[in-house]
């Protein structure tokens, strides 16, 4: 796919150390990366490669130590709704109910309970969560409160989702459930994503490209386009796909990338 | 994209109840337990073993009864509690108003933390019958000072608790909201302070029990009313039933607040400990 115009997002020989004992501690170095509207980038690589740095960075959490992320062509210099973070734990108010939780971001911008729960209710049956519209979050399986996160974060309708390792705490089948729910709502509502995941199937499957980190200080190694993921959304047959000689291949292809690069000071 | 709405089938699954039976256990072996402990009073005194004037028969309960109706020292057993539980809740109400807001200021603002820290640090170990004639000489010996006597051994409790609860929620909690578009305030108002809930109730609950424990050292000085001040005039007199009168109803109603307190907190955060 060729990009054109001014990409959704994107890193300019970004660095990132964090602030060590005696010396900076390097996280990433030297990321170039953009992500044009509609794209899907999934973001694999071994345990402390910075992932999560990078997509920090993107939200506007860690400022770069040297270089730039832009959102539209513009320097981020603070979180913004328009680029919404789903985190694998934590992030829900288990104070409020599923409803009152998918509709955070439209309390936050003061829209009333009677508007703003109209508002989410077709979002609530896009993730299968209007049966427990009225059920305290913390009552909830890992799975559902993962639907509640994303559901969430799509009421804000921002311009990038941000996804910090979303199913990382999730059993196999919830995994696998929730995945196809993921594509469905990017397929549906074509929004720009970004996903950190440590699953290889995850980014393959999810992931109209996947790039990958080396270990710390994480460096882009691989980047390249999968089909996968916009097959499913086109035909359906997601188990099909997943079963297919491809998607062994292109698996088998990414586990030799990851494990060239997994240990620290291995050959790039 | 025929599947975008799951199959209820899949959504049910992915439920598991997490309700957990009650277990009345612990509730007996309470029951069982304080029913032991009168067992042995009433029969260490039945046999005299001691002279009475140390331990009376649990046949204080007729005492009790006594003291209820024609009252001990110039007012009746409810007319003395209600003054001791006027104090401890005006103390509460108080140190409420007060140690809230500092305990929130001093969870998020390291130099705030600096600033007040050292002050509730430094008194809060001193047991409160030490600075009491500190508090009566500056402050006298009105219903106002046994009040401050009471809040000031409270405020602590609950300003520490509140900054911990502060200081406590997770950051993914705080930066999920940030990218949702809440601002600072609304951080504060819609994640922070009711992630703090739990931990401001634990230490109103810590508070509470404090405060009842402080009631005798405020009712030391100028009383003429409240238990506190009962059990000491029973004491001058030796009038070691009363005393006991005195100590069962501070502890029935310690007993009961806490009760209380923790029936508020899990009605208000259920969810408290859960995810």
């Amino acid at each position: 796919m060729t990009i054109t115009g001014t990409p959704e997002l994107e890193a300019r020989g970004l660095t990132v150390e964090y602030a060590g004992g005696d010396r900076p501690l390097p996280a990433l170095r030297n990321i170039d990366l953009s992500v044009a509207a509609g794209e899907f980038v999934a973001v694999v690589g071994p345990s402390g490669s910075g992932k999560t740095t990078l997509l920090n960075a993107f939200a506007g959490f860690v400022p770069p130590t040297s270089g730039e992320v832009l959102f539209r062509g513009t320097p981020i210099r603070a979180p913004s709704v328009e680029r919404a973070m789903v985190f694998q734990r934590h992030a829900l108010l288990p104070w409020l109910n599923v409803v009152e939780n998918v509709a955070f971001p439209l309390k936050l911008r003061g829209l009333d309970r009677r508007r703003r729960r109209e508002a989410v209710t077709p979002l609530l049956v896009t993730t299968g969560l209007v049966d427990f519209a009225g059920k305290p979050v913390w009552t909830l399986s890992g799975g559902m409160q993962q639907r509640v996160g994303l559901a969430r974060a799509l009421a804000a309708d921002p311009a990038v989702l941000l996804l910090d390792e979303p199913l990382g705490a999730l059993d196999a089948i919830t995994r696998e459930d929730l995945q196809r729910v993921l594509l469905d709502l990017w397929a549906s509502t074509r929004k720009t994503a970004v996903l950190i995941t440590h699953d290889i199937e995850e980014a393959l499957f999810l992931g109209t490209r996947v790039v990958v980190l080396s270990a710390r200080p994480g460096r882009i190694v691989a980047a390249f386009e999968s089909p996968f993921a916009r097959e499913v959304a086109a035909a359906g047959g997601a188990r099909k796909v997943r079963a297919s000689a491809a998607f062994g291949e292109a698996k088998a292809g990414l586990r030799d990338i990851l494990a060239r690069h997994a240990v620290v000071g291995a050959a790039a | 994209m025929s599947e975008a709405v799951l199959p209820s089938a899949i959504a049910a699954t992915d439920e598991t109840p997490r309700r957990r039976r009650r277990r009345p256990k612990g509730g007996l072996v309470f029951a069982g337990s304080l029913l032991a402990w009168l067992a042995v009073w009433w029969i260490v005194a039945r046999l005299e073993l001691v002279p009475a004037l140390f331990l009376p028969s649990p046949e204080v309960a007729a005492r009790f009864v006594a003291v209820i109706r024609d009252g001990y020292a110039d007012a009746t057993l409810v007319q003395h509690a209600a003054a001791s539980l006027f104090r401890v809740l005006a103390a509460l109400a108080v140190a409420l108003l007060v140690a809230v807001p500092v305990g929130i200021a001093m969870g998020l603002s390291p130099v705030l933390r600096g600033l007040f820290d050292p002050i509730i640090e430094a008194y809060r170990p001193i047991p409160p019958l030490a600075y009491l004639p500190l508090v009566v000489i500056w402050f006298g010996i009105g219903e106002g000072a046994k009040v401050l006597l009471i809040y000031l051994a409270i405020v602590p409790a609950v300003a520490l608790s509140t900054a911990s609860g502060v200081r406590g929620v997770p950051v993914e909690r705080i930066n999920a909201a940030r990218t949702l578009g809440a601002t600072r305030w609304q951080v504060l108002r819609h994640v922070v302070l009711p992630n703090a809930l739990p931990e401001i109730l634990v230490g109103t609950r810590i508070g509470l029990s404090v405060g009842w424990s402080t009631l005798v050292a405020a009712e030391l000085v100028a009383a003429r009313r409240g238990l506190g001040f009962m059990i000491q005039t029973a004491s001058n007199f030796l009038v070691t039933d009363v005393v006991i009168v005195g100590i069962l109803s501070i502890a029935a109603i310690a007993f009961a607040m806490e009760f209380a307190m923790r029936m508020v907190e899990k009605r208000l955060t259920p969810w408290k400990g859960k995810i």
